[in-house]
């Protein structure tokens, strides 16, 4: 939601102001776009809808922060986030997510919205009424087609969609993600035919989260983070239910929908309806659509 | 889902031999005189018992027991997961608020407008439901959340230009609500009248379809159940009760302001379903007291412990304790506080013979 942090106020009308723009909203739906391909693969391989993703994102966020205050240089802090992420994932599947297998979706969904109040309450605690910036990464600025676009702006969209791209990438070229695709399509079979299942779930998550973190710190690049950003996570989901929450397709084209809609809104209304246009898009579509953009329609049925 | 619901049923009713259907779906059984009178005697007695804190939270309580038993029916009952939980309740007090503050309306006339405004709201939301399943209610009803918040902040910022309305003392014509304890006797009858309404309901032809729409919807339809006429209607009464709890917490807090109903809100309604018992009234009841209460509990238990926090991390510690209670209890015991006190009832109703509860394998 508008915690994405976009610009608010009249945008300069400069030279390549549209560049600009541009840069800006692809930065964002990248950003959208990863945390949302996060959900769509734990939601692939496991069927639960995870609510928490903002959370973790800016809870990986805050935390990258803390290094970098405490003096670490960030190529020590972020693989040290990515690490915190990893072990994070792991705790949430096997503590609380391989336990409630096969219960109805409904107890998913709740185990989910339980995690993220519960990574709320630690990030509140630990970070409580902090608002962060995270020193840029990039200073400076570059010229592209005859605009001036900020460094940080540039990183963070091409970082952002860079990202997305490796995670399908992973799930359609290598092995693992080979067996992700077979879990997606049927479990039981997948399971029979030799595949790990609680491996490849944990995995899943694993990936998540840390798109989840990568997210988070690309949006403190860029933004000022509190826990309000929390909302990131919202705007991802409404992305991935946009595209259909089971196809990577949808939840980019979802990502970059909600953000354009954010932003013209934004732009030709009042900053305080841009929380309201992707909301209102996704129930345009999800009423003439049930199941998303790319979406199969069976997966309605199923949660 | 199946196997929680029929467990679900099977422990909330005594072990006893029933021989009609009318025995097993009455709720009063004729023995139960003693409950009430102790019940009646406590409620009377209570407010000269507990001092003005006291007193208070039970109010809170209250209201937080009719709006948990609304939710119940829709989330617990129909199993439609509700996010729009505190768009609910704005509804009902910002209902209340512009009738009752702004243009004077009687008390009574704006309770039972935010009731039937509260029933609007959730039909109207419940129509994009009618295609969609567990997760996606979840989400339109969060986008609801979105929209109504963003709504009634507008409107506090055009219509009032402070930040909130003040509420007017409501009037009953014999009793002015101004106290707590008038307001207690009338917090108490309209929950028990709510009660009383939901287990009626849930044993009725109304409440049972929708169990068995959420148990299975294509049985349920070709069982001649009208699947979007029972979800309608799980919409209107929960939206219906919940916004009357809005309203009753309006007036009963004074001030509303559109930022008491923030998502975290919502989460927390959902726990005390959870922690209460997924659909069951007396969940409802157990889960919204616990929870109420359970904030005031923790800081009383930080300050004897010598833990001094700011505001804002106490409010992190109380988020800690509300995710944490809901994972224990969806791991541990998904049928809730319920399920604890109905095991502890069938064990001393049949004491000394041993009971077995029909227990799902897990």
């Amino acid at each position: 939601m508008l915690g994405a942090g976009l610009p608010a106020g009249p945008v300069r009308p400069a030279q390549g102001a549209s560049i600009q723009q541009l840069t800006t909203v692809l930065g964002v739906a990248g950003i959208y776009a990863l945390l949302a391909t996060g959900i769509v693969l734990v939601y692939r391989t496991s069927r639960v809808v995870n609510l928490a993703q903002g959370h973790l994102a800016i809870l990986c966020a805050f935390f990258v922060a803390a290094l970098l205050a405490a003096g670490y240089h960030w190529a020590a802090a972020l693989p040290a986030t990515i690490a915190v992420g990893c072990v994070l994932a792991a705790v949430i599947y096997f503590a609380v997510m391989r336990r409630i297998v096969g219960e109805p979706p409904f107890v998913g969904l709740m185990a989910t919205v339980g995690i993220a109040i519960l990574l709320r309450g630690v990030m509140v605690v630990a970070f409580g009424g902090v608002t962060i910036t995270t020193q840029p990464l990039l200073s400076g600025s570059v010229s592209l087609f005859g605009a001036d676009l900020s460094a940080t702006h540039v990183l963070v969209a091409v970082a952002a969609w860079l990202l997305v791209g490796v995670i399908v990438a992973i799930n359609h070229f290598t092995s693992i993600g080979l067996f992700m695709r077979a879990t997606t399509d049927n479990v039981i079979l997948a399971a029979q035919r030799g595949v790990n299942i609680d491996r490849i779930v944990c995995l899943a998550w694993v990936i998540a989260v840390c798109a989840a973190a990568a997210g988070g710190f690309l949006h403190s690049q860029r933004a000022l983070v509190s826990t309000a950003a929390i909302l990131i996570g919202v705007s991802a989901l409404i992305a991935a239910l946009i595209g259909g929450m089971d196809s990577f397709r949808g939840a980019v084209i979802g990502a970059l929908a909600v953000a354009v809609s954010e932003y013209f809104v934004l732009l030709h209304f009042e900053a305080r309806y841009a929380d309201l246009a992707p909301v209102a898009l996704m129930l345009v579509i999800l009423t003439i659509r049930p199941w998303g953009l790319f979406g199969t329609p069976e997966e309605v049925e199923r949660v | 889902m199946t196997v929680l619901s029929i467990q679900r049923r099977a422990m909330g009713r005594p072990p006893t031999l029933h021989t009609s259907y009318r025995q097993t779906f009455r709720l009063w059984r004729g023995k139960e005189w003693a409950w009430l009178l102790a019940g009646i005697t406590v409620a009377v007695l209570w407010p000269f018992i507990v001092n003005a804190f006291w007193l208070h939270l039970s109010n809170l309580a209250l209201i937080a027991v009719v709006a948990t038993v609304g939710l119940n029916l829709l989330s617990g009952n129909a199993r439609l997961v509700s996010l729009g939980q505190a768009a609910f309740l704005a509804v009902g007090g910002f209902a209340a608020g512009i009738l009752g503050a702004q243009h004077g309306f009687p008390f009574w006339v704006c309770l039972l407008t935010a009731a039937v405004a509260g029933a609007l709201v959730g039909i109207l939301v419940g129509v994009p439901s009618l295609r969609l399943k567990v997760v996606y209610v979840a989400i339109t009803t969060l986008a609801l959340h979105f929209a109504i918040t963003t709504m009634v902040s507008i409107y506090q910022v055009e219509a009032v230009r402070a930040h909130g309305i003040v509420m007017p003392i409501p009037d009953l014509g014999f009793v002015k609500l101004g106290d707590s304890r008038p307001w207690f006797y009338f917090l108490l009858v309209v929950t028990v009248l709510v009660i009383l309404a939901a287990l009626n309901i849930q044993r009725s032809y109304l409440g049972r379809r929708w169990i068995a729409v959420a148990d299975h919807e294509v049985a349920a339809r070709s069982a001649g159940i009208n699947i979007a006429g029972a979800k309608l209607w799980a919409f209107a009464i929960s939206s219906a009760i919940v916004s009357l709890a809005g309203a009753l917490g309006a007036y009963y807090e004074g001030v509303l302001t559109a930022e008491t109903y923030d998502i975290q809100l919502a989460i927390v309604y959902l726990a005390m379903i959870i922690v209460g018992g997924v659909g069951s009234v007396l969940g409802s009841v157990l889960g919204a007291v616990l929870l109420t209460l359970l904030p005031y509990m923790l800081d009383f238990a930080m300050k004897a412990g010598g833990i001094a926090l700011s505001g804002g991390s106490l409010n992190g510690i109380h988020s800690i304790a509300y995710g944490a209670l809901i994972l224990l209890f969806l791991l541990f015991e998904p049928l809730g506080l319920a399920a604890i006190w109905y095991r502890i009832r069938n064990a001393g109703m049949l004491w000394p013979l041993k009971y077995t509860p029909l227990e799902a394998k897990r």
